[in-house]
């Protein structure tokens, strides 16, 4: 089995925006799609997922409204605001350039100094 | 994130709570349920999946509690929970709260009475346009400082500066208005320039001011009605214009009513135009006035001082121009400083230390507050360790006092109200300002504003001390010795006696002001004396004409003198403190000090009116019934003129003229002075006329208003009636106005004064109140926060008395640096009350040396209470309870 990962500080936000700009997902959808798209890599504690998409939701990048699930019940599904995809826009290309230095970094050996 | 998303979350958040919990619960329930079912889907039994999935989901509560912080709505609700629990702490401790209630309300009540009328009286004085650009101006001669504006001068002053936008004069007088029915009414008319209603910018409610036609000589007879005194006599209808009116036997067409609240300042009636009403005379000759003032207003660009500058330059020219004849060096005033006139300081002095006493009682709430709060350092400490912020802390103290200030708002919105009226009750009577205070608008609003700002001050200091001790201590215990507390209380027990101190000296100095005023003889024998002002009116004509007026006067006290309760009586003018004194030029054969004009206090008077006041007779004789316009021209002066003129001689049968300033000035018939009285305080007691020169009212028929005064053998306000339809009966065409007791007119002419010291001696003995209840509140604390140690002391071999002493001292300590602050601010804002005080000094030794004597005494009696349960302390128990 593969390792299973922690989620980075600060990422979860970004991890949902991209998660629901797939398509609406209910919260525990969203826990599922980001599971399956790190092929089951990265764990989200399921108590921290909730705060996060108040939060998101408060900020205006998502939004929240009631549904019925695929199993025919009642849940709240969220779906990207404009302003949520220009968030998700930002945070990839601020994610991408760290990881970028980040991975440069550790790449270095002691010749190249 | 933008505002209005945040604020409509905000608002959700309030108002949608229960519908928010119920979703949020909802969404999370269907989390659980879906994971359950996927638990079951991968081979959990079906009846443990659901307890599975809240496992490892968590505290179901704590995600709820972040998502609630998530929305921000946590402030919100934190807010209405600390709320709730600052509510069941005040009820906890009712006497603390009440105590702190009381003296808050007390406090702010009486801060927002003295402020709505410091705004009714201080900041809008004046209801005309831009009241800061109005000047009032006068001429000044040396011994008359307010005198008339001549005429002639005023015209001057028009044409010669450019300085003022415009300038107007105007001269209140009493006219006599004869109703078809009924006696004659004496109405305030202020006669108007042309330029007057232009220069205060005021517009009439109806109709129009005066065309420059109606200025003219012998123009069109018109009259303008003030607001009330058109609602009185013509119902407020618009048909009151074009309308007549019997002034002083002549019709006068109404063309216009002003607008309510003005005229009201100087009790004006009417207004009618100047220069149809005046004396040919008066527009001729530069030495003539009409009891005319001016008024002017700046330019936009002028200021006072520029304005100033060129008016006495101006004025100058014209006194070197015309030396003998001008009226003196134009001196301006701000107009609104005019109208206030002694209301000013007052106010200013009573702000202050109603300011002094909410200070006061905010340190002593403070002292309670921080008292409390330290005692709760064992709840604050338990709070932060289960895990509430500072900031958390700092707001559930401040929201704490908020609360109590704003009950005390509620409480002190209306004694703010009620305060305004009273203080509008004790001002002088007839004060222009009474109505605009009583009114008392502001007051309310004051009041609430004062309360929250008290409660963030007072709440502050305790809040942020406590709040830093749970940081710093962990074990509630340890926090209890700490200095910071002790140290507040210090420096709050400290403010409270410097306040007192400063507003007891005040209230000391207004104190023994009075108490001199109250020693100054006014010069005559103001009990059991009636008054009663008679215009002089006859049909067809209001010229007084001895001929005609002195019969009719000789039969009028007659009259009076047969009603019964009557002791004696005189007629006179001015009666003492009638408010107006005349001046009149007086010149002696050879003159004093080169030839210098001579103006001096005017007053004529019956025979009786001497004996009636009791104004004692030095050296010669008063007037009789045989001085007649036929008999030899007489004169009666005080000692104050015999003093400055003749000094160290017999004034008595020597000879002067009236009404000129030169003795060989053939116009006037020389006088002979018969008799030397008392001098009359005619202003006020505290002040000083020049001399005074008494004719005959046979021989001077110049005045209209005189007053007939009664001596009464009874309680004299119950002659009132009788005396008047006396009046009435004898002299049918002439109005009576202005019945009054002279003690009454007395008192009045000390309210300002009066009010001053009432008012700070209450402010002061509440402050000082306070101030003991402080000393003796800070050394009870510290004598419970020290039990410990006096036990140590005493199990150490201290004595009793030591102990005693030590306390005693400490409070002292305090209470003498506090006392020395007092004085220390006492002398630096006591000479802003100097025009209030009366005989002393605002530096007055004897004052300031009484008030810290009292006040050490009663620090140390304040302290006693403390220091005897100190030293009476059982060290065994003591050292038990440490």
């Amino acid at each position: 089995m593969e390792q299973r990962l922690e989620l980075l500080q600060g990422t979860l936000d970004m991890l949902i925006l991209k998660a629901v700009s797939l398509g609406p997902l209910h919260g525990y959808g969203i826990l599922l799609r980001i599971q399956q798209l790190s092929r089951e890599r990265l764990r989200i504690q399921q108590g921290s997922l909730y705060p996060a998409l108040y939060r998101l939701v408060h900020q205006g990048w998502i939004a929240g409204e009631w549904g019925e699930s695929e199993n025919k019940r009642k849940a709240k599904f969220y779906r990207l605001t404009p302003a949520g995809r220009r968030r998700l826009q930002d945070e990839g290309h601020r994610w991408s350039a760290m990881a970028e230095a980040i991975a440069g970094i550790l790449r270095t050996t002691p010749g190249e100094i | 994130m933008n505002l209005s998303n945040r604020l409509r979350s905000w608002a959700r958040a309030l108002f949608r709570r229960s519908r928010l919990e119920g979703e949020m619960d909802a969404e999370l329930r269907s989390h659980l349920a879906a994971y359950a079912e996927d638990l079951i889907r991968q081979g959990t039994p079906q009846d443990q999946a659901l307890r599975r999935a809240r496992l490892e989901f968590g505290s179901l509560e704590r995600v709820k509690e972040e998502c609630r912080d998530a929305r921000r709505a946590g402030i919100v609700e934190g807010v209405a929970q600390d709320l709730r629990f600052g509510l069941r702490m005040l009820r906890k401790s009712p006497g603390l709260t009440l105590a702190a209630l009381i003296i808050l309300a007390v406090g702010v009540g009486a801060n927002a009475a003295v402020l709505s009328a410091v705004r009714a009286v201080l900041l809008h004085p004046l209801p005309y346009a831009r009241p800061g650009r109005l000047v009032w101006i006068t001429e000044s001669l040396p011994d008359v400082p307010d005198n008339n504006v001549s005429w002639l001068d005023l015209q001057d002053w028009k044409r010669q500066n450019h300085v003022f936008q415009a300038i107007a004069g105007y001269s209140d007088f009493s006219v006599a208005m004869t109703l078809r029915a009924g006696e004659p009414q004496l109405l305030s008319v202020r006669y108007a320039t042309q330029g007057y209603f232009g220069l205060l910018g005021v517009r009439p409610l109806l109709g129009r001011t005066f065309s420059p036609a109606e200025h003219e000589r012998h123009g069109a007879p018109a009259a303008v009605l003030a607001y009330s005194f058109w609602k009185q006599h013509f119902g407020g209808t618009a048909a009151a214009l074009g309308r007549s009116l019997e002034l002083d036997n002549n019709a006068w067409t109404v063309v216009g009513v002003m607008p309510p609240g003005y005229g009201h300042i100087t009790h004006t009636q009417l207004w009618l135009p100047f220069e149809e009403a005046a004396d040919k005379s008066y527009f001729m000759q530069r030495q003539f006035s009409w009891s005319m003032y001016a008024l002017a207003r700046l330019k936009p660009s002028v200021t006072f001082r520029q304005a100033e500058a060129e008016l006495a330059a101006i004025s100058r020219r014209l006194e070197r121009q015309y030396p003998r004849t001008t009226g003196g060096l134009a001196v301006m005033v701000p107009l609104a400083r005019r109208i206030v006139g002694d209301l000013r300081p007052a106010l200013q002095l009573l702000a202050t230390a109603v300011l002094f006493l909410l200070l006061v009682a905010c340190a002593n709430i403070a002292s309670l507050m921080l008292a409390q709060a330290v005692g709760r350092q064992r709840e604050f400490a338990m709070r932060r360790a289960l895990g509430a912020g500072r900031w958390r802390l700092f707001r559930q103290l401040m929201l704490e006092s908020l609360m109590l200030s704003l009950a005390a708002a509620a409480l002190a919105a209306p004694l703010g109200y009620g305060g305004a009226k009273l203080l509008a009750a004790m001002l002088p009577a007839h004060s222009p300002f009474a109505a605009a205070i009583a009114a008392g608008s502001g007051a309310m609003w004051l009041a609430a504003g004062l309360a929250s700002a008290a409660g963030v001050l007072f709440g502050l200091a305790p809040s942020l001390i406590s709040v830093k001790q749970t940081t710093q201590g962990t074990a509630p215990r340890a926090v209890y010795r700490r200095r910071g507390p002790i140290r507040a209380h210090h420096a709050l027990v400290i403010t409270e006696v410097g306040l007192a101190a400063a507003l007891l000296i005040g209230a000391g100095l207004m104190w023994r002001s009075m108490a001199r005023l109250l020693n100054v003889s006014p010069g005559f024998d103001a009990r059991h004396l009636l008054a009663e002002d008679l215009v002089w009116n006859w049909p067809g004509s209001t010229a007084v004409i001895p001929a005609q007026s002195t019969p009719l006067l000789n039969r009028v006290m007659e009259r009076v003198q047969a009603l019964p309760g009557v002791a004696s009586v005189g007629i006179g003018f001015p009666i003492p403190f009638a408010a107006q004194t005349q001046q009149t030029y007086l010149a002696i054969p050879g003159g004093p000090r080169g030839g210098k004009r001579i103006v001096v206090n005017w007053g004529c008077a019956s025979n009786g009116y001497f004996q009636t006041l009791r104004i004692p007779l030095i050296e010669g004789r008063t007037f009789t019934l045989s001085d007649t316009r036929h008999s030899r021209p007489v004169v009666v002066i005080d000692q104050e003129l015999a003093r400055r003129y003749w000094p160290g001689r017999d004034p008595v049968n020597q000879r002067i003229k009236l009404g000129v300033q030169n003795y060989d000035d053939p116009s006037q018939t020389p006088v002979t002075i018969i008799g030397v009285v008392g001098t009359v305080k005619a202003a006020g007691l505290d002040t000083d006329l020049g001399g005074y020169v008494y004719q005959a009212y046979s021989q001077s028929p110049r005045d209209r208003e005189m007053t007939v005064v009664v001596r009464a053998a009874v309680p004299p306000a119950n002659l009132a009636r009788s005396v008047e339809s006396a009046l009435h009966a004898t002299a049918p065409y002439s109005p009576v106005s202005r019945i009054r007791t002279e003690e009454a007119t007395l008192q009045a002419s000390q309210a300002t004064r009066a009010l001053c010291l009432s008012l700070l001696a209450g402010f002061a003995a509440a402050s000082l109140l306070l101030a003991m209840l402080g000393v003796y509140g800070v050394l009870s604390y510290l004598v419970g926060q020290r039990t410990g140690e006096i036990g140590v002391r005493m199990a150490l071999g201290a004595q009793r008395g030591q102990i005693l002493r030590f306390v005693l001292v400490s409070g002292l300590g305090m209470g003498l640096i506090g006392i020395g602050c007092g004085i220390a601010a006492a002398l630096a804002l006591s000479r802003y009350m100097a025009s209030l005080l009366f005989g002393i000094g605002a530096d007055d030794p004897r004052t300031y040396a009484g008030v810290a004597l009292a006040l050490i005494a009663l620090v140390l009696l304040a302290c006693f209470v403390p220091a005897r349960r100190a030293a009476a302390l059982d060290p065994v128990a003591a050292l038990r309870r440490e």
